[in-house]
């Protein structure tokens, strides 16, 4: 009798999880798939890792697996595709720039290549979503094929206008203000970036260079900012490279608590020399997701290691 | 039962990767020449030997380099790949520094040019008086809060 009752308690049970279950799957929104209005042009070979590695999120062909419709997992994933698509659509290839193109491609090579992409949690159950040492050279090798070479001519010593800060002094909508005090602040490092034709100098205020020189970057202290000034390169006619054309100044401010949503560091860039504000916070959030790549360092890409 | 076992191996492999990426510390690279106060006038890139420096300057410097206060540094680097950022390069191992010095000193009349090598033992060192006019005569990169 009581193994009876048991057994009908188990199969009422079951029979509500599954009918609650089946009530979910019917009501549970998948992920559309929107028409492709212009895919990634790029080498078979090349196409062949990104549409397997990226495009299950990153594009309109999204092909969902069993576990993906699950009541509750289901829209985790369509959320976290509707994400991807909106930072990355290798399927709305045509809608970007040429520019755009080849930042992207670059961006996704450094995310796969600092194992921030594919999502590990993705990666995990997705065993055909991992790039290889091999595939990553292949990329690479591809990437270096839109290497830019500087083609800017460097003027004679012309004298350029003195620098008139605006007053008051710019302030980001990510609540920033413009620091005009980083030129008191030393150089952490220098940079020439070759995915672009740009070149960099990035200061660090005392408190980071204190967190730099006493390796307690994880996390970075409250308090701690890095400033980057950033010119287009130009050639001189002895072969150099020289600072060209000024383009900005951006700020990196760490607030473990006020920037948590961008994993505690704020974003502004000043651009031109009128020192135009630019940083909205959906553009921080953009700023936040590329830094991920380099969370080794605590979200920041530009220190010297040695290799 | 699978379902269960999938999500384990999801929040297992999570779990371990963020543990391994907090867990490595970066091999950074310790700074090899103390500014001393001074700033950064320009940075030229020599892409044919790979190297990139940056020219210091005291504050009579970038005022008037050829005034009797005026001390100029050429501090030159070997340019490394940027690791955590494949397209870029990044300063790297030291390799010279040349200073330009208008002080009158007893050994001679300014400019008085010289050089500190390091990491480069086949480095043979170029005419001081055109090395001193390169380094003086190098234009300055604009920044957008000078003279601060």
């Amino acid at each position: 009798m009581k193994i009876s009752n048991r057994l009908k308690i188990i199969s009422v049970s079951a029979g509500i999880v599954l009918a609650v279950t089946a009530a979910l799957s019917f009501t549970t929104k998948l992920v559309d798939n929107p028409p492709v209005t212009g895919d990634l042009e790029a080498p078979a070979a090349v196409k062949e890792i990104f549409s397997r590695a990226c495009y299950p999120c990153h594009s309109n062909t999204a092909n969902l697996k069993w576990f993906d419709k699950l009541p509750g997992v289901a829209s985790i994933v369509r959320n976290d595709i509707l994400t991807a698509r909106k930072h990355l659509n290798f399927s709305e290839w045509d809608k970007l720039a040429p520019a755009a193109r080849e930042a992207a491609l670059w961006e996704a090579y450094n995310m796969i290549n600092s194992g921030t992409m594919p999502l590990p949690s993705y990666a995990a159950v997705h065993s055909d979503a991992s790039v290889s040492a091999a595939e990553l050279t292949t990329l690479r090798n591809y990437l270096l094929t839109k290497k830019k070479t500087v083609t800017a001519v460097k003027q004679d010593s012309i004298a350029q206008p003195a620098a008139t800060l605006p007053n008051p002094l710019p302030t980001s909508l990510t609540g920033i203000q413009f620091m005009p005090e980083f030129r008191q602040w030393e150089v952490m490092s220098t940079t020439s970036r070759f995915d672009n034709t740009t070149m960099r100098v990035m200061y660090a205020n005392p408190i980071a260079m204190k967190a730099i020189r006493e390796k307690q970057i994880h996390p970075w202290p409250d308090g701690a900012v890095i400033a980057k000034v950033v010119w287009d390169k130009e050639r001189g006619n002895d072969g150099y490279i020289y600072p060209g054309n000024f383009q900005n100044v951006q700020f990196m401010v760490r607030n473990a608590e006020r920037y948590k949503s961008t994993d505690g560091w704020g974003y502004a860039k000043f651009e031109t020399k009128t020192l135009k504000p630019t940083t909205t916070l959906l553009v921080a959030q953009s700023c936040a997701t590329c830094h991920k790549a380099a969370a080794k360092t605590g979200g920041i890409f530009d220190l010297s290691t040695l290799n | 039962m699978r379902v269960i076992n999938v999500f384990t191996v999801a929040i297992l492999a999570f779990v371990i990767a963020s543990c391994t990426a907090k867990k490595e510390t970066p091999a950074i690279r310790p700074f090899a020449f103390n500014d001393s106060g001074m700033h950064v006038i320009t940075t030229i890139i020599n892409e044919k030997d790979n190297e990139v420096a940056m020219l210091y300057g005291n504050k009579a410097a970038i005022e008037n380099n050829t005034q009797p206060a005026a001390m100029l540094k050429l501090v030159t680097y070997r340019e490394q790949d940027n690791k955590y950022w494949f397209g870029s390069y990044i300063n790297g191992e030291l390799l010279r520094v040349e200073t330009v010095n208008m002080q009158p000193t007893a050994n001679g009349q300014p400019p008085a040019y010289s050089v500190d090598v390091y990491n480069q033992p086949a480095f043979r060192p170029a005419d001081a008086t055109a090395r001193t006019n390169f380094i003086q005569t190098l234009d300055h990169a604009w920044y957008p809060c000078d003279p601060y």
